[in-house]
């Protein structure tokens, strides 16, 4: 296990360098003179945008200046953005209402998800089981700022709920938000439980179990729910990696002055150190999350040895 | 064992098997069907049988016959949907379980009557260790602190000659070769101390040499703890040993019941004749095996008159009109219209291959 965590992480530097690789050249290549975006309306003298240009490494091949700006990444030095403001302190600000935003979501989706998709796994082919598939299969179907646009319509014509979060404090004005940014999740949830919960029912053992003169409550929270949970957690813990880094949709429509809406806003003001340095962040979120699903994976399923 | 043994004298004491004046356990014309999208497969078609105390029944019978589906009638687990339960009675100990409510039902589960199956790795739960598993009934069912209850499962595990049993305790299934998983099995089968154990096929899923260690070790424990045994096999060479009676199925109906040294010695049934006949003999070497041709029928379409009829070498008209009635021979049973003159020797063949 040690060294299957090892040999992960070194997989994950690989992994680490590869993305923020193809994420800086992409906005290498999509901007354009950074020096004149940085000076703004003001025109500079060729002196000042030459010492610019040579304290910026821009001179320097490609690779060169990803090698510069990796350095200064791994040391924990975030840099300015293009306007000057310190990038490590818009993440710092940010986050915590991406996080908030996510684990509401994530609460959400672990708690209503496993919970009906154990429910019409119960009662499979009945009324209950075919309406929640229907609804789950719509709510795969329709795109997150379609849904999340018709709530927040829904919200400002009847005063339901705010559809300005801002900077709010209150986890109440979450809810709506997080529902939407969990909804493909919950329903993926549901569906995932109900076929692992189904699956497992039939599964001898739980004959085994019930011939032991159980309860059925015993039988399906116990037994079978220990091993249908194996595939459901492991979904759950890869949709956590996603919700932490933040929804560029979700939180643009309700305002809410996260990672995404940063990201949303640097990409649109063509900031590119923003946009890397928020990407790498979430790639190393995103790898960690993964690395903990695949060492749960282990310790859920004994049967499972990383060698 | 010391104290093991003591418990089931303890246990004796709880209302004896005879409560009713009838036998331990008794299935009395048992029904199941299975509806599916095929259509319904009758598979269980009138089947009775009994148990006494103590004893071993072998219910011998190939696959699609019936024995096992009987076996889940009995413990009340069968799948349902698609199994139901159409008709007869399951007596134990006087008192029809196909009456009583789930709670009652339950209480006979594990503890009264208990059953060992056949591939004991997808039996058991993976993802709990195989201590926990022995123990978890006589935790939740017993009331023993975990403690204690860990205690009894070394006890059961040393039971079954489950080396260095305490060490491997907080092993998982997985981690056990077949015939030591078939033992923890049957650890946990025993661990309630039942009046009867099923044993579905117990053997099926192991090596010839761990078939023979199994088979010798239930013999032993049954002996042992008094416990009556129904044993589902459809291998013949299992039985010889171990059963005091035999049950021969077909197409979910008993077509044979004799006690075992007469069954082997004469069988009333081309069925079982055509089983013993294609028992491997060592003196038979280099000769073509010998097999009842053709297959069992679709229990969704049993023939007419004997379900037999089709593969026996003795069928005259009556056979594919007239269902057989269950004939009994002194002690015995057949449902052959001719098994007297088949046990006296003087039925004649009707056809070397029969009509498949």
């Amino acid at each position: 296990m040690f060294r299957y965590i090892i040999r992960r992480l070194l997989q994950m530097v690989l992994a680490f360098f590869g993305t923020t690789l193809l994420v800086y050249w992409l906005m290498f290549a999509a901007s354009g003179d950074p020096i004149a975006a940085l000076a703004g309306e003001k025109p500079l003298s060729p002196s000042v945008r030459q010492a610019l240009i040579q304290e910026f490494h821009l001179d320097q091949p490609f690779i060169v200046q990803y090698l510069y700006y990796m350095r200064d990444l791994l040391t924990f030095d975030l840099g300015v953005n293009t306007s000057g403001r310190d990038i490590g302190q818009i993440v710092a600000t940010a986050w915590p209402y991406t996080l908030k935003l996510a684990f509401i979501a994530f609460i959400f989706v672990v708690v209503v998800g496993i919970t009906l998709g154990v429910i019409v796994a119960m009662k499979r082919g009945g009324v209950f089981d075919t309406v929640v598939l229907l609804l789950t299969l719509i709510v795969i179907s329709i795109p997150v700022f379609v849904i999340g646009s018709t709530l927040a319509l829904f919200g400002a014509k009847w005063g339901l709920w705010t559809t300005n979060v801002g900077g709010s404090g209150k986890l109440l004005a979450y809810l709506v938000p997080a529902l939407v940014l969990g909804s493909l999740s919950l329903a993926t949830a549901v569906r995932l439980t109900r076929s692992s919960v189904g699956e497992n029912l039939r599964a001898d053992y739980v004959r085994t179990a019930k011939s032991k003169g159980l309860k059925r409550s015993r039988v399906v929270g116990v037994h079978v729910l220990r091993n249908s949970l194996i595939p459901v957690i492991t979904f759950l813990g890869i949709e956590l990696g996603g919700l932490m880094g933040g929804a560029i949709v979700t939180e643009k429509i309700f305002n809410i002055p996260g990672i995404g809406f940063e990201l949303a806003k640097a990409i649109g003001l063509e900031d590119g150190p923003t946009v890397v340095t928020i990407v790498s962040l979430l790639v190393i979120v995103y790898l960690l999350m993964n690395l903990l699903v695949d060492v749960l994976y282990a310790v859920l399923d004994p049967r499972i040895r990383y060698e | 064992m010391g104290r093991h043994s003591q418990s089931i004298v303890e246990k004796e004491s709880s209302p004896g098997p005879d409560d009713g004046g009838g036998h331990l356990l008794e299935v009395d014309d048992l029904y199941v069907e299975f509806r599916t999208g095929e259509g319904v497969a009758k598979v269980i078609n009138g089947v009775s049988y009994h148990l006494d105390a103590g004893e071993t029944l072998a219910v011998l019978g190939e696959s699609g016959s019936g024995k096992s589906v009987t076996a889940q009638a009995i413990m009340g687990i069968l799948d349902s949907p698609p199994g139901f339960v159409t008709g007869g009675r399951i007596l134990y100990q006087g008192k029809d379980l196909l009456k009583v409510g789930e709670a009652e039902r339950r209480a006979v589960r594990g503890r009264e009557i208990s059953i060992i199956f056949q591939d004991a790795l997808s039996a058991l739960n993976p993802v709990f260790t195989v201590g926990w598993q022995i123990s978890e009934a006589l935790r939740k069912r017993e009331g023993l602190s975990k403690k204690d209850a860990l205690e009894r499962a070394v006890e059961l595990m040393e039971l079954v000659n489950i080396p260095a049993a305490r060490e491997r305790l907080k092993s998982y299934p997985h981690q056990f070769s077949g015939g030591m998983r078939q033992r923890v099995m049957i650890a946990m089968a025993l661990a309630q101390q039942p009046n009867v154990v099923i044993a579905d096929e117990p053997t099926t899923a192991l090596d010839v040499t761990v078939q023979a260690q199994i088979m010798d070790l239930l013999g032993e424990l049954r002996r042992e703890m008094n416990t009556a045994m129904i044993l589902i096999t459809h291998d013949l060479g299992v039985v010889a040993d171990v059963a005091d009676r035999i049950a021969v199925m077909y197409a979910g109906r008993i077509i044979e019941h004799a006690d075992v040294h007469a069954l082997y010695r004469s069988p009333a049934h081309p069925y079982t004749l055509g089983l013993l006949n294609s028992i491997p003999r060592l003196d038979d070497k280099g000769k073509t095996l010998r097999t009842i041709p053709g297959l069992p029928p679709n229990l969704t379409k049993i023939p007419s008159g004997c379900p037999f009829h089709p593969r026996c070498r003795f069928v005259r008209d009556v056979c594919r009109s007239e269902v057989p009635p269950s004939l009994d021979l002194g002690g015995r049973q057949s449902a052959c219209h001719f098994a007297r003159e088949l046990l006296a020797g003087e039925l004649e063949p009707t056809r070397k291959e029969p009509e498949l």
